[in-house]
C-alpha cells in the first residue's frame, strides 16, 4: 500500500504544476508533452514550497503541504480554465515534417515502455545512490518536517554530500509524507519511467518528430539500465534539461518557451550540481550561438536566483560546500588516461551504438547548423566532466562509477541535435 | 526538408534506421537483463536485488537494517559493516542503515566508539566488547557488552 501511496504521490504533481497550462506554447503540445510540462512545474512548485516553509521554521506535515499545494492547484486549474481551450488550437499544433506511418515507432515505444518497467520492477536498474544518500535525506527531512541542516551537518553524515542540492530529497519527502509510515524505495525506482517518459514526451510534442522521440526512448532506455540511473538524480536531471532543450530549440520564438527553458534550468540547477554546470553550458551556447543577451537573461535569472538561494542556505548552515570543488588541484598528468577512461566507460558495452546513431543521423541531415546550440552544450559538459574528473590524481574508479550517468547529459544534447537538425521549421 | 518535397534518399533512409537501432537497443536490454540472473517475474525484496548477478552485500545491508529496525530499542546507537572488511569499512553500508532505521542513530563504523549495535553483514563479527544479540535474515545483531 505505501509503495502505491507513494508512486501516486509523484502522480499528484501535474495537478501541482496545471498552470502552466496557462502558457500558449504550453497549451499548443499534445496532451503527454503537457502534463510533462506540468509535471515539471509541479516538482518545482512542491520543493520550492517544502524548501520555502523549511526556511521559515515552519515544519511541514502532510495537511500543511495539503492546504498549500492544494490552493497552488485550484489556482492552476483556474489559470488553466481561463485560457483558451487547447482544442481550439489544434490546427496551431506543430506539424511533422512529413505523414509519416505512426504505428512501427508507437509500436516500439511501447516496448520500450515496458522494458523499463520490467528492469524497475525487478531492481535492474536501480542507483546505488538512492538508499546511501538521496532516500536517507528524504527519510530525515520527513521525520524532521524540514530541510534538516543538523543531520547535514553531522560529521557521520558527511559521506552523504550535505551540500547536494535539495530537490530530490524533497521530492522524495513529497512521496514519503503520502506513504506516511514507510518511504517508499520501489516507488522512488518506479519514477525513472515517468521522468524517462516525461522527456521523451516533451521531445515528441514539440518536435512532432514520431521516429525521433522513439530513438531518445530506446537511447536513453538502454544507457538508464547500464549506468544503474533509477531512483537516482539523473532521470529527473535529463528530464529538466531535456524541457530546457526543448524549448530552445523546437520551441523557439515562441511565447513562453524562455519560461520552459527557465523552468527545465531551475529544476536541473536544483537536482545536482552537474545540472548547475548544464545551466552555465546552456547559457554560454545561448550567446556564443544566438547571440542574444537579453533572452539568455531572461532564461538565465531564476535558476542563478534559485541556485544562489542554496549556496547561501548552504554557506549559513556551515555544511561542506562542494561548489568550489574547481578551484581544487588539477592534475593534468590524469587528462590521457581520464580521457581513455571516459571513452571506454562512453561505449556502454554497445561499441558506443547510443552516440554513433546520433552521430550518422546528424551527417545524414540537411540542416546541420541547426545543430550547433546543442552541439556546444554537448562539448562544454563533457569538457567540464573531464576537468572534474582530473582534479583526482587516479580517478579510474570515480570513472567508472558516475561516467555512464555523467555523460547521459551530452548523449542527451547529441540527440536532441540530430533531431534538430531534421526538423521541419528553421530553427 | 519540408511537407509535400519529394523525400530524398537520406530521408527515406533515416525512419528505418532508426528501427534498427531501436531493436538492437531492446534486444541489448532483454539481453543485459537475462545476464543479471533470475529469477525474472518475481517482486525483488530490496530495490538492489538484481543489480548484479552476484548479490551486493547493500542488498544485505538493506534487509537486515529493515529487520534490525524493529528490533533495536529508539534512540540506540547502531552501525552496519561488513566483518571482513575491518579497517577500511565501505560506509555506504551504514549509510543505507541511516534511511531504514529512523528511529534509531546510525553512526559511522568505528567501533572504537562503541555504538550499542553493531549489524554485521554476512559474517560474524569477533569482537571483545561485543556479543550476538541476534541472527536475522541478511547477518547478524551484535550489542555491547555491558
Amino acid at each position: 500500500m505505501s509503495d502505491l501511496l507513494g508512486f501516486a504521490a509523484f502522480l499528484l504533481l501535474p495537478l501541482i504544476g496545471i498552470g502552466i497550462w496557462r502558457l500558449d506554447v504550453v497549451r499548443r503540445l499534445p496532451l503527454p508533452a503537457r502534463l510533462s510540462a506540468a509535471l515539471a512545474a509541479g516538482i518545482l512548485i512542491t520543493t520550492i514550497v517544502m524548501a520555502t516553509l523549511s526556511l521559515f521554521g515552519i515544519q511541514w506535515n502532510r495537511t500543511k503541504l495539503f492546504v498549500v499545494l492544494g490552493i497552488v492547484a485550484c489556482a492552476g486549474v483556474l489559470v488553466g480554465r481561463s485560457a483558451p481551450s487547447a482544442a481550439s488550437k489544434d490546427a496551431e499544433k506543430i506539424p511533422p515534417s512529413r505523414p509519416q506511418p505512426t504505428v512501427p515507432w508507437k509500436l516500439l515505444m511501447l516496448v520500450f515502455v515496458m522494458l523499463t518497467a520490467y528492469g524497475l520492477m525487478t531492481a535492474r536498474e536501480s542507483a546505488g545512490d538512492l538508499h546511501f544518500f538521496w532516500g536517507p535525506k528524504a527519510v530525515r527531512f520527513f521525520r524532521a518536517g524540514k530541510i534538516d541542516a543538523d543531520y547535514l551537518r553531522r560529521p557521520d553524515y558527511q559521506p552523504a554530500h550535505p551540500d547536494y542540492p535539495p530537490l530530490l530529497p524533497l521530492l522524495y519527502a513529497w512521496s514519503h509524507t503520502l506513504s506516511s509510515g514507510t518511504f517508499s524505495w520501489t516507488a522512488a525506482v518506479a519514477s525513472t519511467l515517468l521522468f524517462l517518459f516525461g522527456s521523451v514526451f516533451l521531445i515528441h510534442g514539440a518536435s512532432g518528430d514520431g521516429p525521433g522521440a522513439l530513438l531518445v526512448a530506446a537511447t536513453l532506455s538502454y544507457a538508464y539500465a547500464v549506468g544503474f540511473a533509477a531512483g537516482g538524480a539523473d532521470p529527473p536531471l535529463i528530464f529538466f534539461e531535456t524541457l530546457t532543450l526543448v524549448a530552445v530549440m523546437f520551441l523557439n520564438e515562441e511565447r513562453g518557451s524562455d519560461v520552459l527553458a527557465a523552468l527545465g534550468l531551475c529544476g536541473a540547477a536544483w537536482t545536482k550540481i552537474e545540472g548547475a554546470t548544464f545551466a552555465i553550458a546552456v547559457v554560454l551556447a545561448l550567446l556564443l550561438v544566438r547571440r542574444d543577451w537579453k533572452r539568455t537573461l531572461r532564461i538565465a535569472a531564476a535558476p542563478a536566483l534559485l541556485l544562489g538561494a542554496w549556496v547561501v542556505f548552504v554557506r549559513v548552515a556551515h555544511l561542506l560546500e562542494l561548489y568550489r570543488g574547481a578551484a581544487m588541484d588539477v592534475y593534468w598528468k590524469a587528462l590521457i588516461p581520464t580521457l581513455r577512461t571516459v571513452a571506454g566507460t562512453a561505449t556502454y558495452e554497445l561499441f558506443g551504438l547510443p552516440w554513433i546513431v546520433p552521430v550518422v543521423l546528424l551527417l545524414l541531415a540537411r540542416n546541420r547548423r541547426a545543430a550547433t546550440l546543442p552541439a556546444v552544450v554537448a562539448v562544454l559538459t563533457l569538457a567540464v566532466s573531464i576537468f572534474f574528473y582530473i582534479h583526482l590524481p587516479d580517478p579510474t574508479w570515480w570513472i567508472l562509477a558516475s561516467a555512464p550517468r555523467v555523460l547521459l547529459t551530452p548523449l542527451l544534447a547529441l540527440l536532441v541535435g540530430a533531431l534538430a537538425a531534421w526538423h521541419p521549421r528553421p530553427i | 526538408m519540408h511537407s509535400g518535397e519529394p523525400a530524398s534518399l537520406r530521408s527515406r533512409v533515416r525512419a528505418p534506421a532508426i528501427y534498427v537501432a531501436a531493436l538492437v537497443f531492446a534486444v541489448a536490454l532483454v539481453v543485459r537483463f537475462r545476464s543479471q540472473g533470475g529469477p525474472y517475474f518475481e517482486l525483488p525484496q530490496t530495490v538492489q536485488d538484481h543489480v548484479s548477478l552476484q548479490r551486493y552485500p547493500s542488498a544485505d545491508a538493506i534487509v537486515l537494517s529493515r529487520n534490525a529496525a524493529k528490533l533495536l530499542p529508539r534512540g540506540a546507537t547502531v552501525t552496519v559493516l561488513l566483518p571482513s572488511e575491518a579497517p577500511t569499512y565501505d560506509v555506504t553500508h551504514y549509510l543505507t542503515g541511516v534511511g531504514l532505521m529512523p528511529h534509531q542513530i546510525v553512526i559511522a563504523q568505528n567501533l572504537d566508539r562503541r555504538p550499542d549495535y553493531v549489524l554485521a553483514l554476512r559474517e560474524p563479527l569477533d569482537h571483545p566488547a561485543y556479543e550476538l544479540m541476534a541472527e536475522v535474515e541478511g547477518g547478524r545483531i551484535y550489542r555491547v557488552r555491558r
